[in-house]
């Protein structure tokens, strides 16, 4: 139980981080700046095409050699997660922004409404409504990614469960401890992201009728 | 004078569309533009509440510079309180009601209070005949009632002067009468209003100036009866006569 609730913390914090996070860089990724632009379409695809665990070694080791401190692998775990998840996010919200019309720009800027407002009140709740479906899918996927952050040591609901079998094998090797709790895993990430996916299928539904 | 333009011009890439524009509107006249598809009515509309750069030249709004070198988009917040625009698709907001969208400028630019913008949106909505829509998405509504609520919303920020560009020109004929029929009944308000058109017989009614352009120019100014009934210039001249054909 206690490997759930980390896999849960990590996964939750993550997306919470996220999705704050994507968002700025998502504004950020829409700016004229050619060095910026430049600078974050590089991170971004850093982050797509090189798997999380890469990053979850990398960061893992990285700091604590550079810095000479022990890190925390709870950290390390969300930290790459957070970076992994708002790069996914920045991204989408790039492409909505773009995909938006021009005139919803123009016809803003036609009411009086200044930069912040026309994105507080105009463009980030129709990109809000258009992307949360997106969201909830990167959501599970972080979930079934989490899984990696054992491989760091931290004692999530893969490892756990193994320690488990281990010590039900040591204790009575003809048990099937092995299959029974790789069953049940499979169960449990089920009910994590089963809902999620439903809710994801629920939000485009709605979005459709939106625009 | 409450809107002066002087020596306006504004290129895209290469091409000139705006090619030394002068013009003069008093308050609360209702002028109609008029001209082929490419002439630069829409980029001159455009020019005024700063949507288009402009290259050079100068436009005045009661006498004062509103086009200096280095206006900030806070100089031109503050025309923008002055000058609406009412686009040819709409433009409304897609995730708010009609109600939210016509309030949305009064309260967040003006900073009135909810109530406040709410009765006077409500009032304003009721004039156009719309009262029983305000808590309809836009996307409930036809095209005559899409533009009815955009109508609504620039006139909800108190404007002086409000830019119509080609309003009607997405419209079923149905429903173009429904909105000119609004535009009509601004009349006598003491608003300016600049209508980019391409309705002639409305033009001929509603205007109480008409101005022709062509190739990014002015060719002429004159009165709705002058204009269509003895055109002083050639283009004109070719320009309703080739528009007589098409309507028959």
């Amino acid at each position: 139980m206690e490997g759930m609730l980390i896999t849960i913390k990590i996964a939750g914090i993550s997306l919470v981080l996220s999705i704050i996070f994507g968002f700025i860089l998502g504004i950020f990724m829409t700016s004229k700046n050619k060095i910026l632009n430049f600078v974050l379409r590089i991170l971004l695809e850093a982050f797509r095409l090189i798997h999380p665990l890469i990053w979850l070694f990398l960061v893992f080791f990285g700091v604590s050699l550079i810095f000479h401190i022990q890190t925390d692998n709870v950290v390390v775990s969300i930290v790459v997660f957070t970076l992994w998840g708002s790069f996914e996010i920045g991204d989408l919200v790039r492409s909505y922004i773009k995909s938006l019309p021009i005139n919803q720009f123009e016809s803003s800027m036609a009411i009086g409404l200044n930069k912040r407002q026309m994105f507080i009140y105009v463009l980030i709740p129709q990109i809000l409504i258009r992307v949360t479906p997106s969201i909830v899918n990167l959501a599970t996927r972080l979930i079934k990614t989490t899984s990696l952050v054992f491989l760091i040591g931290v004692p999530e609901l893969l490892k756990v469960s193994q320690s488990i079998i281990q010590v039900a094998y040591y204790n009575n090797p003809n048990s099937t401890i092995s299959f029974t709790m790789y069953l049940f895993l499979l169960i449990l990430y089920f009910c994590l992201c089963y809902p999620l996916s439903l809710l994801a299928r629920f939000l485009e539904k709605k979005v459709s009728l939106i625009s | 004078m409450h809107l002066k333009i002087r020596n306006l011009k504004k290129s895209f890439d290469q091409t000139l569309v705006l090619n030394d524009v002068n013009f003069d509107i008093n308050k609360g006249e209702i002028i109609a533009v008029l001209g082929r598809s490419g002439c630069g009515k829409s980029t001159m509309l455009r020019c005024i509440n700063g949507l288009e750069k402009i290259d050079s030249g100068e436009i005045y709004l009661n006498d004062e510079l509103i086009t200096k070198p280095g206006s900030s988009y806070g100089d031109w917040i503050e025309v923008r309180k002055k000058v609406g625009m009412v686009f040819q698709s709409y433009d409304l907001f897609p995730h708010m009601t009609v109600l939210d969208n016509v309030i949305l400028g009064p309260m967040r630019v003006e900073k009135r209070s909810k109530k406040e913008a709410t009765e006077e949106a409500l009032k304003i909505l009721e004039r156009v005949g719309l009262t029983e829509k305000q808590s309809s998405y836009p996307r409930e509504l036809s095209g005559g009632q899409k533009q009815r609520v955009a109508i609504c919303r620039a006139l909800c920020m108190n404007p002086e002067i409000i830019l119509f560009d080609e309003v009607t020109a997405a419209l079923d004929p149905e429903m173009v009468r429904e909105v000119l029929d609004v535009i009509k009944g601004l009349k006598n308000q003491g608003l300016t209003l600049i209508i980019v058109t391409h309705e002639m017989e409305f033009a001929e009614k509603v205007a109480d100036k008409i101005v022709f352009m062509e190739n990014g120019k002015i060719i002429e100014v004159n009165t709705p009866d002058k204009f269509f009934s003895a055109p002083e210039t050639i283009e004109a001249k070719k320009f309703l006569n080739i528009n007589q054909d098409f309507v028959l």
